[in-house]
């Protein structure tokens, strides 16, 4: 059976085995200063598409879902992932944008850029199972498989980069 | 006059439970009627009844087959901090579902 992680999580979150998970991680986030911590699970922020990425991350978030295929070019040659955030995607559907999500999550697809789904939950009621985040990732264009995978296998490879497992 | 079985519209039920900070006040068919006309559009609104909702905030939907999934990816993204759809399981009859509990 498969260890499925969510990599966001804003709250401190007990009882997520109950739900599907092998762990959940309050994540370092890097932007406007921040810096890398080794003891966490760092996401950069990259809104800006003049700046280029930071030195060292373990997942990149493109704000906005503004495709830079340069940046997911570099992503893919070094093997890093991309976080696509759940709350994000609700954000753009509330906001009519989910086009805009949908041509992101197609442009990781055709540039075989590496992802990983997570809840970006600030609290229990915002928090998906892995079948449920896989049900999402098929709303974006992924198959479900894949989308289990980037919980999974995407993620344990992150994890053992870090040491972690 | 019976409409052959290969014509006959297929229906697919949900069963999902609301989970909320908050009581639970009525209207719940309509919230999600409204909810799911907003994410799927006039266009592809589709034919959806609540069949029932008990105290336990468990209840269960009934649309056709063929919105099944737009149905299912649309109730995901009905939540918000304190509020949430927690789909349970989804089946062809009511039988199996009931005969599962």
């Amino acid at each position: 059976m498969s260890n499925y992680f969510d990599f966001h999580v804003n709250f401190d979150w007990k009882n997520f085995s109950l739900e599907g998970y092998s762990k959940v991680f309050f994540p370092n986030i890097i932007s406007g200063g921040n810096r890398y911590d080794p003891n966490k699970v760092n996401i950069a922020y990259v809104g800006d598409p003049e700046k280029p990425l930071p030195p060292k991350y373990d997942l990149v978030n493109f704000r906005g879902f503004a495709v830079n295929i340069d940046k997911l070019a570099v992503m893919r040659e070094k093997g890093r992932a991309v976080e696509v955030c759940v709350s994000d995607v609700k954000q753009a559907l509330n906001g009519g944008r989910i086009h805009q999500a949908r041509f992101f999550c197609s442009a990781l697809h055709s540039y075989r850029v590496p992802f990983v789904l997570t809840s970006g939950a600030s609290t229990i009621y915002e928090v998906k199972s892995p079948k449920e985040m896989a049900f999402i990732g098929e709303m974006l264009g992924f198959t479900q498989k894949e989308a289990l995978n980037s919980m999974s296998e995407t993620a344990s490879e992150i994890l053992g980069d870090k040491g972690w497992q | 006059m019976a409409v052959k079985k290969s014509l006959r519209t297929r229906l697919r039920y949900i069963e999902f439970q609301l989970l909320s900070a908050q009581p639970v006040s009525e209207g719940v068919e309509d919230r999600l009627r409204v909810h799911l006309q907003k994410s799927l559009g006039m266009h592809n609104a589709p034919k959806l009844k609540l069949l029932s909702f008990d105290k336990e905030c468990k209840g269960l939907l009934r649309c056709d087959a063929g919105s099944f999934v737009a149905v299912r990816q649309a109730l995901l993204f009905l939540y918000d901090k304190d509020y949430r759809i927690k789909l349970l399981k989804s089946s062809g009859t009511i039988k199996s579902l009931s005969d599962e509990e």
